[in-house]
């Protein structure tokens, strides 16, 4: 539906019309307008593009990055896995919102820095997911047997460690890209990350919230529910995944 | 579908009477105010402060040397606009050199220890003014009020001193109702200093003036208590206490109004002042002020440099589409430099239409044919202005100025400000000398303090610094010279001037509005009974 939005709906995701504020829902717009005169539904549609390729886009590089990162530390152990337990420790020490607020306000609130930030906050998860599997694996008999084959360390890890990570990791991508989403709109919510009057879930929340007091519940309800529905969406498609990856 | 308004408000401030907040009952209570602020005290030290809530705690807390006469028009009472009369001072005249004024205390006026405000007190704040490091008082004596320093006063008497300006300087008499212009008890000030004679610490968190209220406690992020002070010269005031308290969400300041848990709410944006008119049993008041909400563009920055693209954005604003839908009606065309509604500003000009054609033929022909691309940064703490920041950058992509709106918080925002960094903003400017003269040396002048555009004209400079020290139809005429000339320069684009937007309890009584926008508590009585059959006992 994201991707057929502006097939799906007649209305610029951005066109301010003062003729059309906070009107409820109705065959005209389905779920309502806000106080911009701006088609919800239509900026629903929108903002999913925003919110779930902010999600795929912080989530991924983590998956790629933490699970090599994690299955290195675990089949190499020494100081480079010490260094590397230690500095996801110390990521995983601050809380996240506070220090997502810090940076986006020392570096300034666009986009790229937004996604930065949030593949570095979901490093460590994969990290230790990936170690974990591979830390028993190290000196398992396949692992030997590549060993007294000739493989060196890279191959070995390249082969056949990192392959056993992928179950775990993918089931994490989703619940990750879910958990990526709600901090995206928390952040909206706060005013960080997106600017008005880009259609984006958790800033249609803050904007709609003003309304509550005055009964415009829709200004905010739907988006709302947006979010709920991709967070569930997401943890389903977990399910998903681990079951699927485990019997393939 | 849709919940009418009222009832929504009357639901949840049902909800919200429930609450700890409401148990405690301003309603109920008339001897004590609780005022709904959005934001905390920076500072009580008058010398310093400029946040709001500081200049109101101060503003009560203090009595001025001069204040706003003030009479009843309509149904509110309010400042009259240049008619200044005594506060702590019962006279001030100016001798016929023009350059010596002569400052008479009023006899009786004591601060809560008991200590009366003489010549020589008053003379004890010009020079804490002055010795202070760093003071703002200082730059509003020597740069506003043209007084050299502490050399230039000179006390004759118990109750009598003498000032000596540097040039002939109107602008003298109208400082003296700042908040640097507020007599302290100086045996306090001794007691405290703990080695400062001045006692910097301590006073930028207590109180020592000779003011209606007096300082009782603050809870830094939670509340403000003032108590009143029985021994103010104009007798004591209605209200016993005043409790202050920080709602930062306008939201919430809504509800515990409607609830009964606050009396009086400051800081509603139009748009919440609009909900709020239709609820019952309260008192909406919504005042023309000289504020002025425009759009700022950075005269030393490309492209913004050129006049044409200045004029370019003035002509692409909506202006009555704008005043409509973000102020509701609660608001004013903004026309000039020179907010309307200052004394002496006779001139009027033209005002920049909405014109988008004209506006893309001056864009083209200022070399941006295929329009323009800006980032339009906006202070993401003031009220109405993300609503109006959306409706703007809507108006401009109209022009083919294609605006990426920048949220940036109140203290970035301000820093960027006054460092000339911003290349298109929102700002709302307000000036606390009602005076045309002032507006335009500060906000226009190139040495301006307050001229975050860059803005400069040497015939502008030339001109103001005449009429500084030029009095009757001379002053006005060089003032609306050079008035006529930064319109045409439009260094910014002058939107609205929004009203000041009052919400409270319709038992609260007695308000006056004065031209900062400070609420002065002595006024204020809570009435009993039916307000309706009451209303206008206030003092």
């Amino acid at each position: 539906m994201a991707l057929l939005a502006p097939v799906l709906s007649p209305y610029d995701p951005e066109g301010v019309d003062a003729s059309r504020r906070l009107l409820p829902p109705s065959f005209r717009h389905l779920l309502g307008t806000d106080g911009f005169g701006m088609d919800i539904a239509t900026r629903i549609l929108f903002g999913a593009r925003k919110d779930l390729l902010l999600a795929f886009a912080s989530a991924a590089p983590a998956l790629v990055v933490g699970t090599f990162l994690g299955a290195a530390s675990g089949f190499l152990g020494g100081r480079l896995d010490d260094l590397l337990q230690r500095a996801t420790e110390v990521l995983q020490a601050f809380p996240v919102v506070l220090f997502a607020m810090a940076v986006l306000t020392a570096l300034g609130d666009r986009l790229l820095n937004l996604i930065l930030l949030l593949a570095v906050i979901n490093v460590p998860v994969y990290v230790k997911i990936a170690r974990s599997v591979v830390l028993p694996l190290r000196s398992a008999e396949f692992v030997e047997a590549a060993r007294s084959a000739g493989q060196h360390g890279l191959g070995i890890l390249a082969r056949h460690l990192l392959p056993n990570t992928m179950s775990p990791a993918l089931a994490q991508f989703s619940i990750n890209c879910a958990w990526s989403l709600q901090i995206v709109s928390g952040l909206s919510f706060l005013g960080l990350g997106v600017e008005i009057p880009e259609p984006e879930w958790g800033l249609m929340v803050q904007q709609g919230s003003h309304y509550l007091v005055t009964g415009q519940w829709w200004v905010s309800f739907f988006p709302g529910m947006a979010i709920v529905c991709a967070v569930y969406g997401f943890q389903r498609l977990s399910a998903f995944l681990r079951d699927w990856t485990k019997t393939g | 579908m849709r919940v009418p308004r009222a009832t929504a408000i009357a639901a949840l401030a049902a909800a919200t009477a429930c609450g700890p907040a409401a148990r405690g009952g301003a309603d109920g209570d008339s001897s004590t105010l609780t005022v709904g602020v959005p934001d905390d005290i920076t500072t009580l030290d008058g010398i310093f402060a400029s946040a709001d809530r500081s200049l109101e705690v101060i503003m009560n807390c203090y009595e001025p040397l001069m204040t706003h006469a003030f009479r009843k028009e309509g149904t509110i009472r309010r400042f009259v606009p240049g008619e200044l009369v005594g506060g702590a001072l019962e006279d001030l005249s100016l001798a016929e050199d023009g350059l010596t004024w002569t400052l008479r205390v009023r006899p009786g006026v004591r601060f809560p220890g008991g200590g009366e405000v003489t010549a020589a007190t008053v003379a004890r704040l010009f020079e804490r003014n002055f010795s202070v490091p760093g003071s703002g008082g200082r730059f509003v004596l020597q740069e506003i009020g043209r007084v050299a320093g502490i050399e230039s006063i000179r006390v004759t008497g118990d109750y009598e001193l003498k000032v000596r300006t540097e040039e002939r300087n109107p602008l003298f008499a109208r400082i003296l109702v700042l908040s640097n212009a507020t007599p302290f008890d100086p045996e306090i000030l001794a007691k405290h200093g703990a080695g400062s004679p001045w006692a910097e610490t301590w006073m930028a968190s207590n109180t020592a003036g000779a003011g209606p209220y007096r300082l009782e406690r603050w809870t830094p992020g939670v509340e403000v208590a003032l108590v009143r002070n029985d021994s103010y010269w104009r007798g004591p005031a209605p209200i016993g206490r005043v409790v202050m308290k920080v709602v930062p969400a306008a939201a919430d300041r809504m509800m515990l109004l409607a609830s009964g848990a606050l009396d009086v709410v400051e800081r509603l944006s139009a748009e919440e002042i609009e909900a709020l008119s239709q609820a019952k049993g309260l008192r909406i008041l919504s005042i023309p002020s000289t504020s002025t909400v425009q759009l700022g563009m950075n005269n030393r920055m490309p492209p913004f440099d050129d006049v044409r693209v200045r004029r370019a954005i003035a002509y692409a604003l909506p202006y009555d589409n704008l005043l409509r839908h973000v102020y509701f009606g609660r608001a004013r065309r903004a026309v000039g430099p020179v907010p309307l509604g200052f004394p002496g500003r006779g001139f009027e000009h033209p005002p920049y239409e909405h014109d988008p054609g004209k506006s893309r033929a001056l864009l083209a022909d200022a070399g941006f044919a295929d329009g323009l691309d800006v980032e339009l940064a906006m202070d993401s703490g003031s009220p109405d202005e993300e609503t109006l920041a959306v409706f703007v950058r809507a108006a401009l992509a109209r022009a083919n100025i294609r605006a990426r709106i920048r949220k940036l918080t109140p203290a970035v925002f301000a820093e960027e400000r006054a460092r000339r960094r911003l290349p298109l903003f929102l700002d709302e400017a307000f000036w606390w000398v009602y005076d045309p003269a002032y507006a335009l040396l500060l906000g226009y002048t190139s040495e301006g303090f307050l001229n975050h555009v860059g803005y400069s004209s040497p015939d502008v400079d030339r001109i103001v610094a005449s009429a500084r020290s030029a009095v009757g139809p001379e002053r006005e005429r060089l003032l609306a010279e050079a008035e006529r000339r930064i319109i045409e320069d439009v260094p910014s684009a002058w939107i609205v001037q929004p009203n000041f937007n009052l919400a409270m309890r319709d038992r609260i009584d007695g308000y006056v509005h004065f031209n900062d926008h400070m609420v002065r508590f002595f006024y204020l009585s809570k009435l009993a009974g039916d307000p309706g059959a009451r209303r206008g006992m206030g003092r």
